[in-house]
């Protein structure tokens, strides 16, 4: 096949290399430059006695292909729903892995024409599967992040299917390939920004923190929008979960951080008065911030961690009392109103049935009183061994990742050419070889000093 | 290809059914969600779609899976939102909120469909089951009428409930005692212990 003549008709392609192996690589080098060049009407093409080209190929043989005609026909004004539908399930069934690692922005366009098509059949439901087998088909891991990650959280916020995402999320991302993936850095942002509101959604706060921290903390010439949307949310949950912001990884962008400073104000403003563990600031900051938090859709969550405070006082009280009157305890706290003995003691039950604090509650007593007890755990049951275990057992996958990861930095070009910079001199105050050792040497890490500390 | 998918959804109706009265909960909300799929896909008259979202809802709420069930809510299409559904989903928002006093009327005043009315029984039970816990755990004594309210039964039904199990009643303050009780945690010592902690040092003797 010629490289550069481009076919006439849609039968001609298809000729063209009939009598190739479809999936040999040389194919997929000379095949992709044509098919990127030729206008999406030609793919709409019909062979000449109105046989369909697509009856004519092998989906995993000629995924590319098929993918090009397949993509063109789903963009056509009146598209053929129920038929094309069924078309993109065998696809995304069936097609060659290899093939569409060359070409991910096409695998992605057919996810965005099944996403559209299931609107106008009227039920987004049915692109889940597809969807979630499409992603764990086509990343060489589970760790892979791909194009399709951020596109498939996104719908499953639009469509209220929350628990779909988590086998997905429930993975770590470790692995970016932006190549084959077709994945650039607002993929990493997006999906973690999603992936940290369908963990809100769910109730899983600890995990949406996370998420949000890779965002905010991911590196940046410039912040990202995403960046001070995933701030505006860690504030929120981080005082949810601890009554306070946890600071950043020191390895925060400093752009980032000025940014944030410069954007997120009533945010930061929320914190202080969050902090003061003043009901009646943190009542009036916000009031005073209600249409700043409703206008970025997160005055559920400023709602939310305002019944966090009452948790965070009643948790201080256990420090500095051993027994309290429910009425005091309510009037410590803050709470009004002539129920607020009867809220307070809701808000004990609840606390002591998520293990926050522990304590009893006795009736016995006029009015009742509370008896604050320390955690009955003594952490010296087998639980907490398999809890040690399991946390070394990370430790260690992790201790092996960064190894690998240090080996792949020492070895790549960048890092060499680098290297040969500064050993000519030409590099000033750049990356010596006596710095190189302390944070860049492949496995050369201090020894694990115990002392009987932590295993004696 | 069509009546193959139907045969498909009624088969997968059918095994909902039984894992309904096996009491399977985890499997009913795996296979609700097929059936929400290949129904989407394929409509099936004889499976009307309200009767796979009622008991897809309440297992949801028996296992205590809240932020699903109300998403799960919110993704009911409104014309399919059969007074059943509402129900389910006033219990549902009363456990939301904590209001456990609330649940058992919502539960136990309703005429519920033969398919529903098991789950729904079960899950009254749950709740009087996990609010007696939690009781029994925060409390050193609780007023007769609060513990009433909280598990929903009447005074002297709930005070046999509880003097049954070990519960002590105190005439004078009007207040019940819960018994003390201490969970055992089983401690396993075995060899794999023993092969853990070998892999252990060899880890740390690597590094």
């Amino acid at each position: 096949m010629p490289s550069q003549q481009l076919p006439n008709t849609i039968e001609d392609l298809l000729n063209s290399f009939s009598h190739t192996d479809a999936t040999s690589d040389q194919v997929t080098k000379q095949l992709l430059p044509i098919l990127r060049q030729l206008p999406s009407t030609f793919f709409t093409q019909w062979i000449g006695d109105h046989r369909d080209p697509l009856d004519s190929l092998n989906v995993t043989r000629n995924s590319l292909v098929y993918a090009y005609i397949l993509d063109a026909r789903c963009r056509v004004d009146r598209p053929e729903v129920p038929r094309l539908l069924s078309r993109i399930f065998e696809f995304l069934d069936k097609f060659d892995q290899q093939q569409m690692q060359h070409a991910p922005e096409k695998l992605l366009a057919i996810a965005q024409d099944l996403s559209k098509l299931a609107t106008q059949f009227g039920n987004n439901i049915i692109t889940f599967k597809p969807l979630a087998n499409t992603i764990i088909k086509f990343a060489p891991s589970r760790n892979h992040l791909t194009n399709l990650h951020q596109f498939f959280l996104k719908e499953c916020l639009l469509s209220k299917f929350y628990t779909q995402a988590l086998p997905i999320l429930e993975q770590d991302i470790t692995e970016i390939e932006h190549q084959l993936m077709g994945i650039n850095y607002l993929d990493h942002l997006l999906y973690h920004y999603y992936g940290g509101m369908v963990y809100i959604g769910l109730k899983n706060y600890d995990r949406a923190l996370y998420f949000f921290r890779l965002v905010i903390s991911a590196p940046a010439v410039v912040t990202s929008a995403v960046q001070l949307e995933a701030y505006k949310k860690y504030v929120l949950v981080s005082l949810y979960l601890y009554g306070k912001i946890i600071p950043l990884p020191k390895y925060t962008s400093g752009v980032v951080i000025r940014a944030v400073k410069n954007y997120c104000q009533p945010y930061q403003d929320f914190a202080a008065a969050f902090e003061s563990l003043n009901v009646k600031r943190v009542r009036n900051e916000l009031q005073k911030c209600t249409d700043i938090f409703k206008k970025d859709k997160n005055l559920g969550l400023a709602r939310q961690s305002l019944e966090a405070i009452f948790r965070q006082k009643i948790q201080q009280l256990t420090q500095t009392y051993l027994t309290l009157s429910l009425a005091d305890i309510a009037d410590a706290v803050g709470l009004e109103g002539p129920n607020a003995s009867s809220i307070a003691e809701d808000y004990i039950l609840r606390m002591i049935e998520t293990r926050e604090i522990f304590a009893t509650i006795s009736h016995s007593h006029q009015n009742g009183m509370v008896s604050f007890q320390d955690n009955p755990d003594r952490y010296n049951t087998s639980l907490t061994i398999t809890k040690i275990e399991e946390h070394i057992a990370q430790a260690a996958s992790v201790n092996q990742r960064v190894i690998k990861t240090d080996h792949l930095v020492a070895c790549s070009k960048e890092y060499l050419s680098k290297q040969h910079l500064a050993l000519s001199g030409g590099m000033p105050g750049g990356l010596g070889l006596a710095d190189e050792a302390d944070f860049l040497g492949s496995g050369n890490y201090e020894p694990f000093i115990d002392e009987g500390r932590f295993f004696g | 290809m069509e009546s193959i998918k139907k045969d498909i959804s009624t088969s997968k109706h059918e095994e909902l059914i039984k894992h309904i009265s096996a009491g399977k909960y985890e499997e009913v909300i795996k296979i609700s969600e097929d059936l929400e799929y290949t129904l989407a896909l394929a409509p099936n008259s004889e499976i009307p779609i309200e009767e796979v979202y009622a008991p897809y809802l309440a297992a949801y709420l028996i296992l205590n899976q809240l932020p699903a069930a109300k998403f799960l809510w919110k993704r009911i299409p409104e014309r399919q939102k059969t007074d059943e559904i509402r129900a389910i989903w006033n219990v549902g928002t009363a456990l939301w909120n904590r209001e456990f006093e609330n649940v058992y009327g919502l539960i136990e005043g309703k005429p519920w469909s033969s398919l529903v009315a098991p789950l729904m029984t079960k899950l009254a039970e749950l709740v009087r089951e996990r609010v007696l816990d939690l009781l029994s755990e925060a409390y050193s004594s609780i007023a007769i009428d609060k513990a009433a309210q909280r598990l929903g039964l009447p005074q002297e039904q709930l005070i046999q409930v509880l003097t049954n199990r070990g519960w002590v009643l105190d005439a004078a303050t009007k207040t019940l005692q819960p018994k003390t009780h201490k969970t055992e945690i089983v401690q396993n010592t075995s060899f794999t212990n023993f092969s853990r902690l070998t892999d252990l040092v060899i880890q740390l003797e690597k590094s």
